[in-house]
């Protein structure tokens, strides 16, 4: 076990490469010293360097490779920022690995130099320039409804007629539905319990708390950045409630080519219907914050479909001055997540809910489910196993960590952890005269589905996003300090846009040698390419049918145009950016499709009700059981089928307990 | 990474390498005669491994292929030659550790230094020809002529065994990348680097013939490429006296030639430069590779006044850059190449003493503690007058020579007193001041301060150092021929 501290060679290293990446610039006119102002006059080395402590072993060996390379090329020695970049460069340049290191450690000080505040005034020196507020108000002292089952004693072992392992949209609505048809459930949720009272509006806690593996997280290979909820209620505490129904054409593609019967129909509709009325879906707290106004705007211009998004948002506490926060976890209360929602039901109707416990592997006994081992751990260094005995166990992990599970415990058949599909998004920004205030009102309250079918079922939506310091600076590629610093000096102006990408291709998650996911994804498939090209075409027609008057892609380089000159021509060059690490910046906040459902037990891990092929018993309840990509947002489309999924599980585990269960039912455990 | 941990055995015991046949037109081909050389490893002095001697009917069949695969090669849609290129940067990730543990032990440059430069540079060339194929201005209007860049045809590449893949890359990836195809002679003495070079090409799936893989001696498969008609353009990189040889061969067919030759570069340390930091960074850098670097700042020019204290700074440095295994993690220099390369360093310090020079560090004695391998002790001399050998003459190897100069015009006046011309150093407080001295200094590259080496900056020489430019755009340019078409 090595020490978290680095040695002073390292560290001086670690400083140089942070005031490569956030250098001084002189300028003149530098009223907020923003230009002067360094990554390390932040004290962002102290802060990777804090964080490299946490991090698993062979990422911070890696990290530490990298600081050698940086020294072995002298940039402590070096005489100039041009050299100091150069040396960055020639690293990257050296290996495909070296590269993603560096983006991903460039990543991770512009993070720290936007996005985190001083512990001390709750707010960061360069929000100034900005205009970015920070947090705009205290965290309520709202209670937990839900009260988290401790396990007590060493080596503590449950016993359910269900066991389900991941608490986000899909593992709550199946935990509260067959909780509430008296069945006896017990949720496994690896992440910890949070709510209001938690949420500062402050992006570095809302990453570490509340993200998978602390906020975006790099695919293997680079290619693509990954957010995912893991908390309790998983991405549903996270994302921007946007309540979209599966679209048709991927409904029949479920029904006609994986054999998911009934699910082009109207029993799909009732299970859509039920929970949308369960998470209070509604239109009426979609109001457009300026940058969503001006899409709408640009949209009416050229001719292109613009919709209001229905969000499960309760108008009662809805609070659109602070919605831009609710990645960080919504302080309003008002959003309806998964926590306020179906695990909620359960937890009344009597399941038990353990936090902090992260699934080993799934139990079987000759060849059926059993249960699950797990580790509950709540706090660093204090572990403790749990084993949850089960005759059904759903495995509604999220779609990086449910192929894990199965992987780690060898079942689900070969098409494990394939067919990981992601949702590739780019990201724009238009740059516009007066301020934009992109972190009022909520992210997603409007969208284009204009090229949401551009052939074949497959396309891509236009919608607005989320827009925070931290975010924009990590998310923006960089190639230069001076660049860098450009682009947030125009945070406040700027008007952000995502087109997010039906995904054809796919990329995969297999597992290392500890057992933990390794997703991988490249994007090879010739009509994602097209989409993913005509995606920044469409968002760059859209910026500058709105006015703005200059326009970036957050690629390598970062491109810009400026009104007055030819848009094709920025355009064209646009598209040839490669879709892949040192190129376009692609990002995913959708995970879906590795353990999907089917009828071919070759191709698909789920049979069309969701059961594994090769398990009884064990079924996948999130939206990894999708047999391709949703097309949009799919909390909804993953609550929907995982209701259906719930009703599937119900009518054997009924089943099973009016056998085994007759004339006892009193022994049901816990309550 | 490998490291000669107790327990573990060694890198160099590793099993033979044994290469019997030669990569052309894209299959693995018997040599038509049937010599061998030997490859030894340079710390142990051990044979490590053994490749074909070529023949003048090797490289004719060599050429042949390349100049059948021409023709389609280079109507080759640039970015599918970019795309195939990027597979053979892949295939050198994937292989990185393996070449940087073979150069380690054929040349004996550090393993941990290997994996940047051995491997990671030879990476940089091939990953970097997308992009530059991508902004390079093929055709261009000039009055009523469309100009139009081709490639300039079949390639000859000779390269030597300083950093043996890196000058193999910095020919091959710009030549392939241009359209043109390439027949490949890498230097005798590291020589096997190459031919996981070739596999790689080959598993990337390269059209037959567009890269040939050719080994042997200079004087017989080196002059066969210069000489043969149908090579369009040799490009070499080696000594002088051999560049000078290959030239007056290719002069025969009139073929293209592009030289990268030797050094003697001048490190000129202003009176206002920070001295302790110019002459630490000036000394471990002349040293790398065991100073077996054409671009190494052999020459150190201090102001007059300061010599006592550069010396004492030398000194102190070149003591703390101790030889030792290549495999050994905390090893920054390692041994030279060869038994007869070590010799010619030798000889050169014994020069040095005999001409008068002060020597301020190491000598001609063998290092201690080290009985096997090519070792020389890191060494320094000072009050070296221009006119003196280890002045004049390329010694590569780890030996520096401080001179002093009187004023700015007598400094830039001895950086220039050489027959050389290829790189160079300035060290002054005042940038403005350095890069004014830096244009007057007539070499191909001049770096400020110490400042960051760049992999795709245009590299080579003026004066005897050569002529042509490797790397980066400019590398590419070297490829092309122009063709002017009037409309």
């Amino acid at each position: 076990v090595s020490t978290s501290k680095l040695d002073d060679t390292r560290r001086a290293v670690l400083r140089a490469f942070c005031d490569t990446v956030v250098p001084r610039v002189e300028r003149s006119d530098d009223p907020d010293g923003f230009w002067a102002r360094t990554a390390t006059d932040l004290g962002v080395d102290a802060g990777i360097e804090e964080l490299m402590g946490e991090m698993p072993e062979d990422v911070r060996a890696g990290l530490l490779d990298l600081l050698n390379a940086f020294e072995g090329l002298g940039i402590t020695r070096v005489p100039s920022q041009l050299s100091r970049e150069q040396v960055l460069r020639t690293v990257s340049l050296a290996s495909s690995q070296a590269a993603a290191g560096t983006a991903s450690l460039a990543g991770l000080t512009l993070f720290l130099a936007y996005g985190a505040a001083d512990p001390d005034t709750g707010q960061n020196p360069n929000w100034l320039t900005l205009g970015y507020p920070g947090p705009l108000g205290a965290p309520p002292a709202t209670a937990k409804p839900i009260a988290p089952l401790v396990p007590e004693s060493d080596r503590p072992s449950l016993e359910a007629e269900v066991c389900v392992v991941g608490s986000g949209a899909g593992g709550a609505v199946i935990a509260g539905t067959l909780a509430q048809r008296g069945l006896k459930v017990v949720v496994l949720e690896a992440g910890r319990y949070r709510n209001e009272a938690d949420f500062a509006q402050l992006e570095l806690k809302g990453y570490q708390e509340l993200y998978w593996r602390g906020g975006p997280t790099p695919t293997a290979d680079g290619n693509l950045s990954l957010m995912a909820g893991a908390t309790l209620g998983g991405g549903t505490v996270v994302n921007w409630t946007n309540c979209l129904r599966t679209p048709r054409w991927v409904r029949e593609q479920w029904a006609r080519e994986f054999g998911l019967e009934g699910v082009d129909g109207p029993d799909f509709d009732r299970h859509l219907d039920t929970v949308l009325e369960r998470i209070s879906a509604t239109d009426a707290c979609s109001d457009l914050n300026r940058p969503q106004k001006l899409m709408k705007a640009g949209c009416e211009r050229l001719g292109w479909s613009f919709k209001y998004v229905v969000r499960n948002t309760d108008p009662a506490c809805y609070a659109p001055g602070s919605a831009a926060y609710m990645g960080f976890g919504d302080q309003s209360g008002s959003k309806q997540s998964a926590d306020k929602t179906f695990l909620l039901d359960a937890a009344e109707a009597g399941a038990d809910i353990v936090v902090s416990c992260r699934a080993d592997r799934i139990l079987t006994e000759g060849g059926r489910a059993s249960g699950v081992e797990a580790t509950y751990c709540a706090e660093p260094g204090r572990e403790a196993k749990l084993v949850v005995r089960a005759p059904q166990v759903v495995v509604a992990c999220g779609s990086l960590e449910s192929p894990a599970l199965l992987l780690r415990t060898g079942i689900g058949g070969p098409a494990v952890g394939r067919y990981l599909r992601l949702h590739p998004s780019t990201a724009t920004i238009g740059i516009h005269a007066e301020d934009q205030e992109a972190w009022w009102g909520a992210p997603h309250a409007g969208l284009s589905d204009e090229f949401a079918d551009t052939g074949e079922g497959y396309g891509f939506l236009l919608e607005g996003t989320q827009y925070a310091a931290g975010l924009l600076g990590s998310a923006a590629a960089w190639s230069g300090g001076a660049e860098h610093k450009e682009l947030m000096a125009a945070f406040r102006f700027a008007a952000p846009c995502i087109s997010l990408t039906r995904d054809r291709g796919h990329g995969r998650v297999t597992i290392d040698h500890d057992g933990q996911a390794v997703p991988e994804y490249a994007v090879t498939d010739e009509l994602d390419l097209a989409n993913l090209r005509h995606g920044l075409e469409a968002q760059f027609r859209l910026h500058e049918a709105a006015g703005a008057d200059q326009i970036l892609s957050l690629a390598a380089g970062l491109p810009r145009w400026r009104r007055g000159e030819d848009l094709d021509e920025f355009i064209a060059r646009a598209r040839a950016v490669p879709m892949r690490a040192g190129g376009q910046r692609l990002f995913s906040a959708h995970q879906m499709g590795s353990c999907r459902m089917g009828s071919d037990p070759r191709t698909s891990v789920a049979d069309p009700f969701g059961e594994l092929h090769d398990t009884k018993g064990v079924w996948v309840g999130d939206a990894s059981a999708f047999p391709t990509a949703s097309g949009v947002n799919p909390m909804v489309s993953i609550m929907a089928l995982a209701h259906r999924t719930a009703e599937a599980i119900a009518a054997v585990a009924e089943r099973a307990g009016d056998e085994s269960w007759a004339g006892a039912p009193t022994q049901r455990v816990g309550g | 990474m490998a490291t000669a941990e107790a327990g573990q055995q060694s890198p160099h015991q590793a099993e033979a390498v044994v290469r019997e046949r030669f990569y052309i037109g894209g299959e693995w081909v018997q040599p038509a005669g049937g010599e061998w050389l030997e490859v030894v490893d340079s710390t142990t002095e051990e044979p490590m491994g053994r490749i074909p001697g070529g023949t003048p009917a090797d490289v004719d069949r060599a050429v042949r292929a390349a100049r059948e695969a021409f023709d389609s090669w280079s109507q080759t849609p640039a970015q599918e030659r970019a795309a195939l290129l990027e597979a053979i940067a892949d295939g050198l990730e994937a292989r990185a550790e393996e070449i940087a543990v073979l150069v380690a032990r054929e040349l004996g440059m550090p393993v941990r230094q290997g994996m940047l430069i051995q491997a990671g540079l030879p990476r940089m060339s091939f990953a970097s020809m997308t992009e530059i194929l991508a902004n390079v201005d093929v055709e261009e209007m000039v009055g009523n002529s469309l100009i139009v860049r081709e490639p300039v045809g079949v390639v000859g590449a000779i390269t030597p065994w300083n950093y043996p893949l890196h000058q193999v890359a910095a020919k091959v990836a710009p030549a392939l990348a241009a359209g043109c195809t390439v027949v490949l002679k890498p230097s005798e003495v590291t020589p096997l680097n190459a031919f996981v070079l070739a596999e790689i090409v080959d598993a990337a799936g390269l059209p037959a013939g567009a890269f040939n893989l050719v080994t042997g001696t200079g004087p017989i498969v080196g002059e066969a490429i210069a000489a043969h008609p149908d090579v369009d353009m040799v490009s070499f990189t080696g000594s002088t006296r051999a560049g000078r040889r290959v030239s007056e061969v290719a002069s025969q067919t009139v073929k293209r030639v592009s030289l990268e030759l030797g050094g003697k570069s001048a490190n000129v340390i202003l009176d206002d430069a920070d001295i302790e930091r110019a002459v630490v960074d000036g000394v471990s850098k002349c040293f790398i590779n065991s100073g077996q670097t054409c671009s190494a700042l052999t020459r150190m020019l201090v102001p007059r006044s300061k010599l006592a204290e550069a010396e004492a700074i030398a000194a102190v440095a070149a003591e703390q850059s101790t030889p030792g295994d290549p495999f050994d993690v905390d090893t920054r220099l390692g041994p030279l190449v060869s038994d007869a390369q070590r010799e010619r360093v030798l000889a050169h310090i014994e020069s040095g003493v005999r001409e008068g020079a002060k020597l301020v560090a190491g000598g001609s004695e063998p290092p201690a503690g080290l009985e096997r391998g090519y070792f020389v002790r890191p060494t320094v001399f000072s009050e070296v007058d221009t006119d003196m050998a280890i002045a004049q003459e390329e010694i590569f190897g780890p030996v520096l020579a401080i001179l002093p100069y009187d004023d700015e015009e007598d400094a830039v006046r001895i950086a220039n007193d050489s027959a050389y011309g290829l790189s160079g150093g300035v060290w002054s407080a005042n940038e403005e001041r350095a890069k004014r001295v830096a244009r007057r200094i007539r070499t191909g590259q001049v770096e400020i301060n110490g400042a960051a080496f760049n992999p795709l900056a245009p590299f080579g020489g003026y004066k005897q150092s050569g002529h042509g430019r490797e790397l980066g755009r400019f590398g590419l340019e070297e490829f092309f021929e122009v063709k002017a078409i009037q409309l």
